[in-house]
């Protein structure tokens, strides 16, 4: 790890990554939908608060539509300061769906370790300034397995 | 005096009023907005979401299943559906067992069954977390046949957890 592997090791052996999920339906989703994973925890923040699944869990769950995940190059500490940011987030933040969109809370995760990712308006632009930064270290596809069901909104096709 | 005045605004008015350019942008602009806020209306006008109150009293789950008919049966009308379960004040949530530490060091974990219409059982142990106004532990629940909607819930613990609210959440916001 960054060269030195004696000192700096990843415990878990994880990576952090934020994966954009296209929009679906007609809800908030209908606009796309971002979630971040670290320590193999997948972590989403939505209407109902901050979910938390095993990232084994949240793949089978959106398993209808396909993923687009930026492998975060992040040093141990900043990967332990970034996995404890959503903990602290839910207790000091309400979702408002007119005020709070899913990425805040990996926006302003990353902005704490020095990372601006500006004001992204939508999921995808969070995607694409994440591709864009030095943050990038590598992308993961995770195409989708089961058909989806129910309809969608217009603008989210 | 009054003339000079109207003359001054209107020169005033003249230079302060944007180039066309940036006129066209105001409103590609507002056009923008517009778009953005008809979207919102339209999708909370149908949004999918279902969230029904199962149980609002004081219930302890235990490994005695608690057994909810609700009626009319549950269907999982969005992509993201759940079977929450309030966590009490004093318990904490464990990422790494995905289990709850009670108070007293034990581990609860919880676990049911569904069964559908047609008879159908599901066993679900999948566990999630949901932090909010209040804390949740849930059961990731799949998704269900139009015409085989669950009928019947059966909710077990490892060890006693009172809780006092139980709700289906079924959304296409994860």
């Amino acid at each position: 790890m960054l060269n030195d592997p004696v000192n700096l090791v990843d415990p878990w052996g994880w990576y952090s990554e934020v994966i954009i999920w296209p929009p679906v339906g007609w809800g908030e989703s209908s606009f796309g939908h971002a979630s971040a994973t670290i320590n193999g925890n997948s972590y989403s923040w939505g209407p109902s608060g901050m979910g938390k699944v095993p990232i084994g869990d949240s793949l089978l769950k959106n398993g209808f539509r396909e993923g687009i995940g930026t492998k975060l190059n992040l040093t141990p500490d900043e990967e332990r300061r970034l996995e404890d940011f959503p903990k602290n987030y839910e207790q000091t933040n309400k979702y408002n769906p007119l005020t709070n969109k899913c990425e805040d809370a990996i926006e302003q995760g990353l902005n704490n370790l020095g990372h601006d990712m500006g004001s992204p308006f939508f999921p995808t632009s969070l995607g694409q300034s994440l591709l864009n930064s030095g943050l990038n270290n590598g992308v993961n596809l995770y195409p989708p397995f089961i058909p989806p069901t129910g309809s969608s909104a217009p603008w989210a096709k | 005096m009054g003339q000079i005045t109207k003359a001054a605004l209107e020169v005033m008015g003249r230079s302060l009023k944007p180039p066309a350019s940036s006129r066209k942008k105001d409103t590609r602009r507002r056009t923008t907005w517009w778009v953005i806020l008809i979207g919102l209306c339209l999708s909370s006008c149908q949004s999918r979401e279902q969230n029904r109150m199962l149980i609002t009293a004081p219930v302890t789950l235990s490994s005695t299943p608690l057994l909810i008919t609700p009626h009319p049966p549950l269907t999982t009308t969005g992509y993201f559906t759940s079977l929450c379960v309030a966590i009490p004040p004093g318990y904490e949530s464990d990422t790494k067992r995905w289990q709850l530490r009670a108070p007293d060091g034990n581990w609860v974990s919880i676990a049911a069954t569904l069964q559908t219409k047609s008879g159908t059982l599901l066993q679900l142990d999948r566990i999630g977390f949901l932090s909010g106004k209040k804390d949740y532990i849930y059961l990731t629940i799949p998704s269900s046949q139009e015409d085989d909607p669950y009928e019947q819930l059966a909710l077990r613990a490892t060890h006693p957890l009172e809780t006092d609210e139980i709700r289906w959440l079924s959304t296409d916001k994860q």
